[in-house]
Order: structure tokens, then C-alpha cells, then sequence
């Protein structure tokens, strides 16, 4: 975007992350509905998100756009 | 009333007593002399009709100084071409280990027998999951706990029973009530499991060996420190491409 522009990028004023993870589970009563001879069992995967958001700080900028 | 007023007044000193000298900020070096002020600061330089001079100086300086500090501050901030931007990544990976919320509870008519039962039960678990490869450091007891068993806990002495039985009668019943008829020994603890190809033969054999509760069993990752660092790279990344 700030190419876009005509801006480049310089230093980094402020960054800040908003993660999540979520682990595949077996609840409690998902085990009690199961034996112990019927143990099969599927983890899936687990996920793990991250939003990252960055103020950087302007370098040269240009009034038209760069194309 | 009028003399209790009257006294008040003559205890408050005359404003005239009380000399201030200022330090002067601004150039007041000609007129510098004592100023009258008053008790009360600030509330006395307005209401005072002698108020010198100067101090009209002195507070229009400090509000001028003031005002263009915060003027400046501003506009330095809006001078500065910023821009925000975000990127967003999701990683999913393969789970390699699990962990297993698991406890042996055990009932029985004392105390002591119940405590017996439960150790006899927790070894068998230790010395299986020992037998499996688990490592001790995988294992740890989360809870203990123990309870009596009350022969029916929603019952209680009633007004009904109290009327219609005999006294005798109803301290039989009311004894029998609060008497617990055994014990309950639980002991809870978690399992890691970091070898999924064991999973299967780890769980069943606990059942085998006397657990008799499973709370919750999760799959994790034993690098989620590093996928969580590779989720945060790929989303600086996409911000920087935004």
C-alpha cells in the first residue's frame, strides 16, 4: 500500500499481536460414552492463528503514485 | 450565635499579616519588592483590590508558555507521516503428543480401607505407565481429595418426622442420617503422553490398571513455541505486503 504511494517504509513506531491456538480435545462425557477397548481415536490438528498489526513510519514520499 | 461569630472572625489573622515573596519567572527584576497576598493563594489575587501588577505578568507568561508547549507538541505529532497496517496468518499443524486428565477414585466402608485401595490402585497405574516408557516427570498428581459417603444426602430430618416419631425414634433416625455409611479416596493426576503411537496402548491399559475417571484428554504440539513464532512471522509478512 505504501508503494503504492510513492512512500517507503522506515522505522517501526508501534507493532502489537493478537494470537489464538485451539488444540483438538475429548471432552469428559465423550469419554465416559467410550470403552476402553474402543480407544480410536482421530487429534486432527491443531491450529494456531496471529494477527499482527504495525505502524510503521514514512519515508520518502511522492505526490504521484509509482506505477 | 452573633458572639460565637464574632469570635471566629477575630481568629482568622488580617490578609495584611501574611507577606509572599515571589520568585519571579519573567523579568520582574524592576519591580522587585514584596506582595501582598492573601491566605488563600490564587482565590486571593482575583478578590484582592491592591493586587500588584506583577501578578497579572507572572500568570499570563505561565499561560502563554503553556499553551504554545501544547501547541507544539500537536502539531509535531500530526507532522509525522504514518501509516497502520495488519496481516493475519493460520498455521495448522500435527499434533505429537496428549495429555491425559485422569484420576482413580475408590469407595469403601472405612477410611483406612478406602486410602488402601486408591494406593494400591495408584501404584499399579505408576508401575504401568513406568512399564510403558512413560518418564515420571510426564506425571503429576493434579488433585487428592476425600469425602464421606452419606447413606442418602438429600435426606434430612424433617418437621413430619419430628412430630410423629417418638423422641428416641428420631435421634435413631437423625444419628443414622449424619453417620456416613464409607469413604470416598480420589487422586487425580495428568498423564503426557509424547509418543502418539503409544496413545492407544497408554490409554486402555489405565482402565486395565483402576482408573475409573478420565476428564479430558487434549492433543498438543511439543514445538508450539516455534509454530507460534512461524505464525507471527508469516503475519508480519502480510503486513508488510498490505
Amino acid at each position: 500500500m505504501a508503494a503504492e504511494l510513492g512512500a517507503t517504509l522506515a522505522s517501526v513506531v508501534s507493532i502489537s499481536e493478537d494470537a489464538g491456538y485451539s488444540s483438538p480435545r475429548i471432552a469428559a462425557n465423550m469419554v465416559f460414552e467410550s470403552s476402553a477397548d474402543d480407544v480410536s481415536y482421530s487429534p486432527g490438528q491443531i491450529s494456531i492463528s496471529s494477527t499482527v498489526s504495525v505502524v510503521f513510519r514514512l519515508g520518502d514520499t511522492e505526490m504521484t503514485p509509482k506505477k | 450565635m452573633r458572639r460565637k461569630l464574632n469570635a471566629c472572625v477575630k481568629a482568622v489573622p488580617p490578609a495584611e499579616k501574611i507577606v509572599v515573596r515571589w520568585e519571579r519567572a519573567c523579568d520582574f527584576s524592576r519591580h522587585r519588592r514584596p506582595v501582598r497576598m492573601g491566605p488563600v493563594g490564587a482565590a486571593t489575587i482575583f478578590g484582592d483590590k491592591n493586587m500588584n501588577r506583577n501578578s497579572f505578568h507572572f500568570l499570563f507568561c505561565v499561560i502563554v508558555a503553556m499553551s504554545r508547549l501544547l501547541n507544539s507538541s500537536a502539531l509535531a505529532q500530526e507532522e509525522i507521516p504514518k501509516i497502520s497496517v495488519s496481516g493475519t496468518s493460520q498455521i495448522r499443524v500435527i499434533p505429537d503428543e496428549a495429555v491425559i486428565s485422569a484420576a482413580v477414585e475408590s469407595r469403601s466402608k472405612t477410611l483406612a480401607e478406602a486410602i488402601a485401595e486408591n494406593n494400591a490402585k495408584i501404584e499399579n497405574v505408576l508401575r504401568f505407565l513406568k512399564e510403558s516408557g512413560v518418564e515420571e516427570k510426564y506425571i503429576s498428581t493434579s488433585h487428592m481429595g476425600v469425602s464421606p459417603i452419606m447413606r442418602n444426602a438429600n435426606r434430612y430430618p424433617t418437621k413430619q418426622m419430628q412430630s410423629t416419631n417418638s423422641h428416641q425414634d428420631n435421634e435413631d433416625e437423625i444419628e443414622s442420617l449424619i453417620q456416613p455409611v464409607g469413604y470416598s479416596v480420589r487422586r487425580q493426576f495428568s498423564i503426557r503422553i509424547v509418543d502418539l503411537k503409544q496413545f492407544e496402548t497408554i490409554y486402555r491399559g489405565l482402565f486395565e490398571q483402576g482408573i475409573n475417571n478420565v476428564n479430558d484428554v487434549s492433543f498438543n504440539s511439543g514445538e508450539l513455541r516455534k509454530h507460534k513464532d512461524e505464525a507471527r512471522l508469516q503475519a508480519v509478512r502480510a503486513a508488510r505486503k498490505s
